[in-house]
């Protein structure tokens, strides 16, 4: 009977259902040795073959694979080969979407140049297509005016660039910008790892990260301070659940953030997991309560000294008391204390380390004394109002943190985004140091990293303070070990180059203005345009109003991107780059100074080029401009510069547009001979020295553990890289412990700083944090043209604590409107039972910005009416200028 | 002859639906990525009109904290979708892998109504030139298996919950788990005796 039913008579319908009720149940189980045809296909058309890359998203660094079938992407996956084992992301899985037929993302792409005048910004339409020769001959026209003043100590035009571009991008900005033609330049790591560079500076002599992420396996207790880590850093994450899960109860961890992020979901509260839900902006002062417990409390000075540290630090100075947590040895050998002091340490970046001599306190066991008696006032019972956190919940922290040897503590932007957050780097590090939790496998600070390549704009130099080979800036001897080594041997070149970085009369640092205040200064009229690369600062800045005024009055906004973003609507001119991942080919450095090399998959969609290609163009031409015009001088030393880099392909940068095939071929090798350049300057530079590493390397060899990638310092071409920084191992090849003058880690004595400018009152009374969320990645604008990031979060709201909610007659799903000093913004409100944030503190993602809904084109009018930044305040850190966009102080109203 | 099983580690598994990602981009669920139409699906998906995966992940929250279950087909030996199928279009390999032949298969839902697991689903849009609304579920990633790899969710996961391979291999990955978790792996609803090849490891 089953037989004579085919498909198609059941499909019309009539009657199926009562036919469906006559069958009799069929043979129980069936064995069928050839299955069909469809299964075989039933995957995608197969991949002809697989390209190496890397997730173009967050800071781990994923390895995938882009599957490639007649030159178009139809899969990808993740890298068996790589540390990530395979493992991809939502995010990292739904690139492929990018590239389906007739999809947002083969739809919304950029192709072709795009040309407009001034007055009609506002929008993303009235622009004409026109040539890359038309539209780089514009901006080089209006550049080449503004290079005739200064402002502060460079030419009035910046570049805001990115930690998604390649290495060789942010060498070449760092080149170019930095010294060739002297504009200003900072990337969008300012808003990202600014405060981790800058306090890496301070307290370990340079910047990089120096934990790796297999480091979690190792240690005993684990204090996650403002690191939402299941949703920025998934990758790491995993391996994080997996060491939980191998470990038991042998690893504690503590997470001390004012939202229960979704890394709780691990802790197991039971066998003395915390979470603390601290009030945004007050670490220091628990971070200095733990301190205090260990010293007075675990120590016995409050039993035996009654409370005098400094006869107790004495009698630890004599040998009469072995403490049981502090490390003595480490303290004497490896330590020097200073007071921490704002105004002294916001003075490093222009008048360099000579600054530190001015809040010097004594050395190794005499400083900690200082610091013992320091702590006194931090009795937890003192810093619970300020902290939200209960005296008995301060105390468990404290023991936790001294249970067993090996204590790692990771922070991202709980941190980083908040206008006293090198002061907590600094705080936590002293805390650390004094009880030998530092420089071991597993024990240790790990400031992690956002992007995916947030520590090669570091490494490329493209940070404001940052050098190439990620030399301070502030250090003389940096500043002059790089003239040398890209002067080749020329040393009119090398006074030159030296000249732009240092006054040669005070020996201070010149210095580019870093983001926030390029964009201030846009706004009054002191900088007269800017070139954002692959960067959407109209969703991601802090206080929109501000953007979106300074780019209403900016003389030339140019955006150089892949999509639409909205900040293209204030553009003049647009330049359309390939995607790196995918399109073109550079290298990546994770959160774990590992480098990566992306290959090029496919070629790029219309007259795309890749982001080196565009800016060596527009320096050629903007070379050629002002020899033609008589500033032969300058011409020369752009000239001088760029020779190594594009010899023999100067013919293709005379015409772009007839060269773009060739162009984009050409790539392959200057973006080698940048990877080679780049190693060569890095060379002797303490933990980011990869003057052993090369393309050939990258793409043929495996690191120890069999991994695809080095991780920084790989000193020599046999070498494979340093598991860690400021181990034995790294003591072993740098001959010191840290990558300080003396070799001894700074350790500084902060009291809690309040934040820079504004607090809660009773007008707005909440606090406001803007996390990022797991499903889309920055400003959505890849994600948002991916169907299901999208459709998982399709829009932004305002997550919210029940009892709030209650108090303010706020039901879920309810319509509410968020109040800043600066803006508002009107989202659904979630009474959110999970990632629930404590009482007092919202928070809402940053990700939504004015283009609304990508798949439908549902826009809204600027600055958008659910984008989170219009709230946010550009105050900043005073140190490392990082803007505090995890707090700002709300008032909320159902509407 | 193998005979393939899944084993799923619940305390490594925190719902990033990673594996339903990858699944969806592996077995064209539920967007056809190589037909000309594949565009205006992912706009449907995205605005929640195509909503069926080979992979679903279902969470629930426990004492505050989110448990979350990956939910492939349990490919059982006693399977009740192939027993309800009246044109014989389901069927099981010999290696254990639930599959249909979607030529035979004419969209009449028994097999959906019969799945005690709600592992299958009508295909809104066809796929690959296949006929219109058939039943469609997770096949193991069949066509990698067949090559010796193993499925496309057990390959990308982050911490390693998903565990794939031959459970009548002593020595393979999956039988040893099962092995050194014997007292915390449970099987989804016993009840309905289907014998599932899908196992959990429990907190």
């Amino acid at each position: 009977m089953a037989q004579k039913f085919t498909r198609r008579k059941f499909l019309k319908g009539a009657g199926a259902g009562a036919a469906l009720m006559g069958l009799k149940a069929v043979e129980k189980s069936r064995w069928i040795e050839n299955f069909s045809r469809d299964i075989a296909e039933a995957a995608n058309l197969p991949a002809e073959k697989w390209v190496n890359s890397v997730c173009p998203y967050c800071a781990c660094g994923c390895s995938i694979l882009y599957g490639v079938r007649q030159g178009k992407v139809v899969s990808v996956r993740g890298n068996p080969e790589a540390w990530n084992r395979g493992g991809v992301c939502i995010k990292g899985a739904t690139l492929a979407d990018l590239y389906l037929f007739n999809s947002p993302g083969v739809k919304d792409r950029l192709k072709k140049p795009l040309l407009r005048d001034p007055e009609k910004r506002g929008s993303l339409d009235n622009f004409r297509e026109v040539s890359w020769d038309e539209a780089l001959d514009y901006m080089v026209k209006k550049v080449k005016e503004y290079t005739k003043t200064k402002f502060g100590d460079k030419h009035p035009f910046a570049m805001y660039g990115s930690g998604q571009a390649s290495l060789e991008f942010n060498y070449l900005a760092a080149k170019f910008n930095v010294i060739g033609m002297n504009i200003h330049n900072d990337n969008n790591g300012r808003l990202c790892q600014a405060t981790q560079a800058n306090a890496m500076v301070i307290s370990f002599g340079i910047d990089g990260p120096p934990m790796s992420f297999d480091d979690v396996f190792e240690a005993d207790n684990l204090f996650l301070f403002g690191f939402s880590i299941a949703d920025t850093l998934p990758g790491w994450f995993g391996k994080l659940v997996e060491a939980k899960v191998q470990k038991g109860d042998n690893l504690k961890i503590a997470v001390i953030d004012p939202v229960k992020i979704s890394a709780t979901q691990i802790l197991n509260y039971k066998a003395g997991d915390l979470y603390l839900p601290i009030i945004p902006t007050t670490d220091v002062a628990f971070i200095n309560s733990m301190a205090h417990v260990i010293i007075y409390e675990l120590e016995g000075v409050n039993r035996d000294y009654a409370g005098d540290a400094s006869r107790w630090a004495d009698d630890v100075i004599s040998g009469k008391v072995k403490p049981k947590h502090i490390d003595t040895e480490f303290i004497a050998k490896y330590v020097n204390f200073y007071r921490g002091d704002y105004q002294v340490l916001a003075r490093l970046g222009k008048e360099g380390p000579k600054i530190f001599d001015e809040i010097k306190l004594p050395s190794g066991l005499e400083g900690f004394k200082e610091y013992a008696k320091f702590l006194a006032a931090y009795k937890p019972e003192n810093v619970a109002q300020t902290t939200g956190l209960t005296p008995a919940d301060i105390r468990k922290a404290a023991q936790m943190f001294v249970r067993n040897k090996n204590t790692m503590s990771m922070y991202l932007q709980g941190f980083g985004q908040q206008s006293n957050g090198v002061s907590k780097h600094l705080a936590l590090v002293t805390l650390h140091a004094v009880t030998g939790r530092l420089g071991r496998a597993g024990a240790g600070v790990m400031p992690s990293v956002g992007q995916p390549n947030g520590l090669g704009q570091r490494v490329g130099g493209a940070v404001v303070g940052r050098l190439p080979g990620n030399r301070n800036h502030a250090l003389a001897a940096h500043r002059a070990s790089l003239a040398k080594a890209l002067a080749r041997g020329n040393q009119e070149m090398e006074a030159k180059i030296l000249e732009r970085l240092e006054d040669p009369v005070t020996k201070n640092s010149r210095l580019s203005l870093t983001s926030v205040d390029i964009f201030k200064n846009l706004k009054n009229g002191n900088i007269k345009g800017v070139w954002t690369v692959c960067n959407n600062p109209m969703v991601a800045f802090p206080n929109l109003n501000m953007v979106h005024e300074a780019l209403r009055k900016a003389d030339l906004v140019v955006v150089q991107d892949i999509y639409p973003t909205e900040t293209m609507a204030f553009a003049d001119v647009v330049l359309p780059a390939a995607a790196l991942s995918g399109e073109a080919c550079g290298t990546y450095l994770n959160s774990e100074r590992r480098v990566q090399m992306l290959e090029k998959a496919v070629e790029p969609p219309g007259d795309a080029l890749p982001d080196g290609i565009i800016l060596l163009a527009f320096v050629y031409k903007y070379q050629k401009a002002l020899a033609a015009e008589g500033r032969q001088e300058e011409a020369d030393f752009l000239k001088f510069l760029l020779e190594p880099i594009i010899q023999g392909y100067e013919p293709l940068f005379e015409n772009v547009q007839a060269n773009i095939r060739e162009l984009r071929e050409a790539n392959q090798e200057i973006q080698k001979r940048l990877f080679s350049e780049l190693a060569y300057v890095s060379k002797g530079i303490p933990g980011n020295d990869f003057s052993g590493l090369s393309y050939e390397r990258l793409r043929t060899e495996k690191d120890a553990k069999g991994y695809v990638g080095f991780k920084l310092p790989v000193l020599d071409s046999s070498h494979k890289g340093l598991e860690r920084l400021y181990d034995e191992n790294y003591e072993a090849v740098y001959q010191k412990r840290f990558a300080t003058p003396d070799g001894k880690l700074r350790c500084f004595l902060f009291e809690q700083v309040h934040p820079a400018e504004e607090w809660i009152d009773a007008e707005y009374p909440f606090m406001l944090t803007l996390p990022r969320i797991y499903e889309h990645w920055h400003t959505r604008t890849r994600t948002g043209r991916c169907a299901m990031p999208h459709r998982l979060r399709p829009e932004a709201w305002l997550s919210i604590n029940p009892n709030d909610a209650k108090k303010l007659g706020i039901k879920d799903g309810d319509w509410v409107e968020v109040e800043s000093r600066r803006g508002k913004v009107t989202v659904k409100a979630k009474i959110d039972t999970v990632k629930t944030p404590r009482e007092g503190v919202v928070w809402m993602p940053w990700a939504y910005g004015f283009l609304g809904n990508l798949f439908t084109g549902q826009k809204e009018a600027p600055p958008g009416k659910s984008a989170g930044n219009v709230l946010s305040t550009d105050a900043y850190d005073p140190v490392s200028k990082h803007p505090e966009l995890k707090f700002t102080a709300v008032k909320i109203r159902k509407v | 002859m193998a005979r393939y099983g899944m084993v799923i580690d619940l305390r490594k598994c925190r719902g990033c639906r990673g594996c339903t990602a990858v699944c969806a981009v592996e077995n064209n669920v539920p967007v056809d990525r190589t037909g000309e139409e594949a565009g205006e699906q992912l706009a449907r998906w995205a605005a929640g009109e195509l909503d069926y995966y080979n992979m679903r992940v279902l969470t629930a929250t426990v004492y505050g904290q989110i448990r979350s279950i990956p939910m492939p087909c349990m490919h059982c030996d006693n399977a009740p979708c192939i027993t309800v199928c009246p044109v014989k279009a389901s069927y099981k390999r010999k290696d254990g892998i639930v599959a249909i032949d979607k030529d035979k298969c004419i969209g009449c839902r028994l097999c959906l109504k019969a799945c005690p697991y709600q592992a299958r689903y009508i295909r809104k849009v066809p796929v690959k030139g296949e006929p219109k609304g058939v039943a469609g579920k997770c096949e193991f990633c069949a066509h990698l298996v067949d090559k010796g790899e193993k499925t496309m969710c057990s390959r990308s996961c982050h911490s390693g919950a998903i565990k794939f391979g031959d459970l009548d291999d002593p020595n393979s990955e999956v039988s040893q788990l099962l092995k050194q978790n014997a007292k915390k792996v449970k099987r989804l609803k016993p009840e309905y005796k289907t014998s599932p090849r899908v196992y959990y490891i429990t907190f």
